[in-house]
């Protein structure tokens, strides 16, 4: 269990103080998957840095399993950090060492005997994927590959919490997908807890169990993925949710201009449905109920780790008075619903 | 009066190598080599413990550390600005103090080490400054301390910089050998002066430059030939 209790951080600079965390409160559970998403300059890399003492707060309390890490002596909390892996967005490999030295590198820190080394580091080699590949240097490799080499290192000293800094914002989606695919399957097989924090909300349906949403030092919304995409609260949220589910999203705004000059008459409005509503087939229902039809403009359906999220843009023309009432219906249906006013 | 000579007995009087003593060429090339190679390991030394320090407290905002910085600062900045001819007139008294003499290869040691040993410490200091700020951040998030960090992580990614430049440092202190030979260090530049300008000579000085240019290469060869094999970048 990690906890964060009403923790401050606050920079003094010359000119004034500049405040990157504002009464932050966040608990994690073990095994469990975190995510705090969040524009650059939120503060979601200071938090994360909060929980290998990397940063140590201003005020506040930062324990993890028990032990207050903000108030370590350095020995005591280096010592601790060998239990605490992380991997980052520019992988930060040695370029001198060769990826079994790279591997073995936490290993030397931690003290083990060279015979463990080795072994240790071969095991997790096979773990990431990257069998054969152990003389090559990272300027030989992948993104993706180094990637994984950096997984493997922050695995090598047996941790109980990997922390992930904008892990995949430098991969392309393919292996955004595959690094994704090798976390999740990190945390089942050895119930490793993962804390990871990210700008791209399609990394937080894809793999998390939680999600904590930050905007300006200050965590806004926090709960479970599936429940945060199905009913945001903040409007912050709403846009994260937005980018992760509109694709294509200029060639969609031109046309919903267009069908609003068109059709003035109707309305055009935005669906965000999750879980059972996914499998229902509201729109016949409600086309029929309601005497109205119901145009699919743009569409999408979604996997997240226990869910699937759905959006749709419709156009809804009939008399007014159909209109409404059926996008009431449409509500009623648990859908979120926004119309589009583009006129 | 003396007789004007034409261009062509100017050349001539670079090739009579029967001037060229060669056993006085092989003991001046070592002399060279030895003041060359024995400053140059007291460079490396403090040159790496000065450039550690400066990049070390050019980081940090205690006073302390601030202090620190621009006392190493204005030391490096003092001996780098002072021209190599007048530091060694400089230290005369202090190498006569140090070693009871002001002549032979020992003596030019304290003028050398002093010239270089700043110049290299910017060096590393700059080596250091190259070395990914996410790697050094890496190695904390696991745990290393301090002095790993500077042995695995520092030193270990930014050897071809403090390889290169030992390499640019030695051919520097080749060149500033020669210099001390004149005031009486012994070594090529020694003999190009005495053995040859003073004599009238002209052979003598042009096999002093050839040892001293091939010496040059030699030392930018080998220093070209780590580099490639030790940059996996």
């Amino acid at each position: 269990m990690i906890e964060l209790k009403q923790i401050n951080k606050v920079y003094k600079t010359k000119q004034d103080d500049v405040v990157a965390l504002d009464n932050v409160n966040i608990a994690i559970e073990d095994g469990e998957i975190y995510g705090i998403v969040g524009y650059s300059g939120a503060g979601k890399s200071t938090l994360l840095r909060l929980l290998n003492g990397l940063e140590k707060p201003t005020s506040g309390e930062v324990s993890l399993a028990g032990k207050a890490l903000n108030t370590l002596k350095n020995a005591t909390l280096r010592k601790e950090r060998q239990k605490i892996g992380m991997i980052f967005q520019h992988f930060n490999l040695l370029w001198s060492r060769t990826v079994l030295e790279n591997i073995m590198f936490p290993l030397e820190i931690a003290k083990a005997p060279k015979a463990k080394r080795v072994a240790r580091a071969k095991e997790l080699i096979r773990l990431v994927g990257l069998e054969g590949r152990e003389e090559a240097y990272p300027s030989q490799l992948s993104g993706g590959q180094k990637q994984r080499v950096g997984i493997a290192r922050a695995l090598a000293n047996d941790p109980t919490v990997l922390l992930c800094d904008e892990a995949t914002s430098a991969l392309d989606p393919k292996t955004t997908e595959d690094v994704l695919e090798l976390l999740l399957d990190i945390n089942r097989k050895l119930n490793l807890t993962i804390v990871l924090i990210t700008h791209e909300m399609q990394v937080i349906r894809r793999i998390c169990d939680r999600v904590a949403v930050m905007s300006k030092g200050e965590v806004v919304e926090e709960g479970k993925v599936s429940n945060v995409f199905r009913n945001p609260e903040q409007e912050i949220t709403k846009q994260f949710i937005r980018q992760d589910t509109t694709a294509d999203s200029e060639d969609v705004i031109t046309i919903l201009h267009e069908l609003a000059r068109k059709y003035p008459e109707g309305k055009i409005a935005r669906l965000v449905f999750a879980g059972e509503e996914v499998r229902s087939p509201f729109i016949s229902k409600i086309s029929r109920s309601c005497n109205v039809d119901i145009n699919i403009i743009q569409g999408n359906i979604q996997e997240s780790q226990e869910d699937t999220v759905g959006s749709l843009y419709v156009q809804v023309t009939g008399r007014p008075e159909d209109v409404e009432a059926g996008l009431k219906q449409i509500e009623e249906h648990h859908i979120e619903i926004e119309v589009i006013d583009y006129a | 009066m003396r007789r004007q000579q034409s261009l062509l007995e100017v050349f001539q009087s670079y090739t009579n190598w029967e001037e060229v003593d060669l056993e006085s060429l092989w003991s001046n090339t070592q002399a060279t080599l030895y003041m060359t190679f024995a400053s140059l390991i007291a460079v490396f030394i403090i040159g790496l413990v000065l450039g550690l320090l400066l990049y070390e407290t050019s980081r940090r905002d205690g006073a302390f550390a601030k202090a620190i910085y621009y006392f190493t600062t204005l030391l490096v900045n003092v001996f780098r600005s002072i021209p190599f001819i007048i530091l060694i007139v400089l230290l005369i008294p202090f190498t006569r103090t140090l070693l009871g003499t002001m002549t032979g290869p020992s003596a030019g040691l304290p003028a050398l080490i002093l010239s270089a040993a700043p110049f290299y410490a910017r060096l590393v200091e700059s080596g250091f400054r190259d070395v990914d700020k996410g790697v050094v951040e890496a190695a904390e998030a696991m745990g290393a301390s301090k002095l790993e960090i500077i042995g695995k992580v520092l030193i270990s990614e930014s050897l071809p910089s403090l390889v290169s430049g030992i390499t640019v440092t030695a051919i520097s202190l080749v060149g500033y050998s020669a210099i001390a030979g004149i005031i009486g260090a012994g070594g090529l530049g020694n003999m190009a002066y005495l053995e040859g300008f003073q004599r009238g000579r002209n052979t003598v000085v042009l096999v002093a430059t050839i040892v001293i240019v091939l010496i040059v290469f030699i030392i930018q060869a080998i220093g070209d030939i780590v580099v490639k094999r030790i940059d996996k970048r």
